[in-house]
């Protein structure tokens, strides 16, 4: 009997050595599989890079490999002289900083102020307004374009500052949701003591509730800047007269692919990209936060 | 409601301004730029705009057009398979991002760095992706893949023709959603495997299970509500998606039969209409939000019996 479990054991460790050594193998697989998987999303970026310090004609003849005379003249006509319909990138530049800007500011404020409302005060009409912003959520919205744009036509906000802030500006959405059930779990307490003190509500609500949420704001507000940064498909619709860098890009596409002037493309490209390369450095612990660690820690 | 108030009567009336002084932009917002123009799409998808009179007339011909395009032309059946492939396409790698975030969620060596490089195409506008992505495929413009495939031996006359193949074209498309979706779900799920309580993992680890067993026993049984979110988004995915569309392909090639494009998806094919005829991209959407409607519940329902059997 002893024998017999001297050996179970003995077999038994031998099976666990083995297994752990298989997966170890598999460990290192999925490392090399993973590596080129990532090589694969930074590649593209470096033959961009590459080929935006040849002229055209070297580039045609040598699209894959380093420049043996590089030239930043491609930078220098992008900066320059490149228009599209009379816009430069500096101008494009200047309309993502404004829009970005100016609707991350709007929305922000409105979701905050209707998140904390309607987590902390109640009143008739306040669990169906809840009700109605989680139903409308889930269905995907296919067919509002056209009415949309109509609105817009009609009201002659397309193509407009202020047109955009209402159209975009929207509270409710994932942000709302986090900062609603936020402030639903901060004690009252705090503010209780204010009110005592004679602190408004408003008061209350800036001074006392925003710093607490405050790292969960800030984080919305980096993604919010970023997503309306990046945003394309609104402002191609309804602002295209005031190109921002990701519509006036897709306008040098086009302008690149009829004049066929790669190079220079590939130039105003690196240029759109380091803003946002930098920004991602800076605020890489907040923009990740909010989707990939699990959520935003308070 | 923990911690809400529940005004006193001296306090009452000072608070419901202030809550409704809170609230009136984003109502009026919401009422504005989702129920108004919601609603206001239902009686355009009944309208004609007669261009010659200037007058808008009453009509049901938007809706008669659906169902004649949909049995005569092939563009709205193209279109619906297409949505049908990058729903699917979008599945398959929602199943093949838990898996390997499972290895991610075990410290697979270089996590930090995949992590950072994995989020590059959220971080990037998807102008731009689709762009280098583009380049990537054209043989026009001397991208990796035809010029590598050249270096190997292939004629110039041989190589794929990416963008006017019908199906290469479609499954540029889907190539591209596995390329940069694959990253930032492997992020997220591997995110919510995180928070999966330790000592399950530590008994695991003591119990000696198999990577194989932990995973498919453990892992994805404790992080299924997540997975079904994702499941549900396919769905979505399926209705939604023509950016990717919009930006690769613009919908290219054309159907033999020129009716629209042999890479639209049903979004696609709505929003191209807007600009020539926005009644009847109206009429389309709602046809399409018809048919959504009742998957998206029922696929709600599905993933609720499956969660309550997992014992969510």
């Amino acid at each position: 009997m002893k024998f017999f479990e001297d050996f179970r054991f003995k077999r038994s460790l031998r099976d666990k050595v083995a297994q752990s050594k298989n997966e170890k193998a598999v460990m290192i697989v999925i490392c090399v599989l993973m590596s080129l998987y990532a090589l694969s999303l930074v590649v593209p970026f470096f033959f961009l890079v590459i080929n935006s310090f040849k002229d055209d004609l070297e580039w045609l003849n040598n699209p894959l490999g380093f420049s043996t005379k590089p030239t930043i003249d491609t930078y220098i006509f992008v900066f320059e002289e490149l228009r599209i319909n009379g816009v430069g990138l500096g101008e494009m530049f200047l309309n993502s900083v404004l829009l970005s800007a100016g609707l991350t500011v709007f929305s922000m404020a409105l979701t905050t102020a209707a998140a904390y409302v309607l987590a902390k005060y109640q009143f008739k009409g306040n669990k169906l307004i809840y009700s109605i912003v989680l139903i409308s959520s889930m269905f995907p919205t296919i067919a509002a374009l056209p009415a949309t744009y109509r609105f817009m036509q009609q009201t002659h906000l397309l193509n407009t500052y202020i047109g955009m802030l209402l159209l975009q500006g929207g509270a409710f959405g994932g942000a709302f949701l986090y900062l609603h059930a936020y402030f639903k779990q901060i004690p009252w307490d705090y503010a209780e003591s204010a009110m005592i003190d004679g602190a408004s509500d408003f008061k209350i609500f800036v001074r006392i509730m925003i710093p607490l949420a405050k790292n969960g704001i800030i984080t919305f507000t980096i993604t919010r800047f970023l997503g309306f940064w990046n945003d394309y498909w609104y402002p191609s619709l309804f602002y295209n007269e005031h190109p921002t860098l990701a519509v006036g890009l897709s306008l040098i596409n086009e302008w690149a692919f009829h004049q066929l002037r790669y190079t220079e493309m590939f130039a105003a490209m690196v240029i759109t990209i380091i803003p946002v390369l930098v920004f991602y450095a800076i605020f890489q612990k907040q923009l990740l936060s909010n989707t990939v660690d699990g959520g935003i820690k308070s | 409601m923990s911690g809400s108030f529940t005004p006193k009567t001296k306090w009452r009336k000072k608070q419901l301004v202030f809550v409704w002084l809170m609230l009136a932009i984003p109502i009026l917002q919401f009422l504005v730029f989702f129920v108004y123009v919601n609603i206001d799409s239902f009686i355009i998808a009944f309208q004609n705009f007669d261009y010659t009179n200037q007058v808008t007339e009453w009509t049901t011909d938007n809706f008669r057009f659906f169902f004649a395009d949909l049995t005569q032309k092939e563009a709205i059946k193209t279109a619906m398979f297409n949505s049908l492939l990058v729903g699917l396409n979008d599945a398959v790698l929602v199943i093949v991002s838990a898996m390997l975030a499972y290895f991610f969620f075990k410290k697979v060596p270089g996590r930090n760095i995949f992590r950072i490089i994995f989020f590059l195409p959220s971080i990037i506008s998807i102008v731009i992706y689709t762009m280098v992505f583009k380049y990537m495929f054209s043989a026009d413009m001397h991208g990796l893949i035809p010029e590598t495939l050249m270096a190997f031996g292939v004629p110039e006359g041989d190589l794929p023709l990416w963008f006017s193949d019908p199906w290469l074209a479609r499954s540029l498309i889907l190539i591209y959603c596995l390329w940069v979706g694959t990253g930032y779900n492997i992020l997220i799920l591997g995110g919510s495997m995180a928070n999966i309580p330790s000592d399950v993992m530590e008994y695991s680890k003591l119990e000696g299970v198999s990577m194989f067993r932990e995973l498919f026993q453990i892992v994805i049984p404790m992080i299924w509500p997540t997975i079904s979110v994702a499941f549900i988004g396919s769905i979505s995915v399926s209705f939604t998606l023509f950016m990717q569309v919009n930006l690769i392909t613009g919908g290219l090639p054309h159907l033999i039969d020129g009716s629209g494009g042999a890479t639209a998806t049903i979004s696609f094919l709505v929003n191209s209409m807007i600009g020539s005829n926005r009644e009847r991209a109206a009429a389309y959407g709602l046809c399409f939000t018809a048919i959504s409607i009742p998957i998206i519940l029922i696929a709600r329902k599905i993933m609720d019996v499956v969660n309550k059997k997992l014992g969510f």
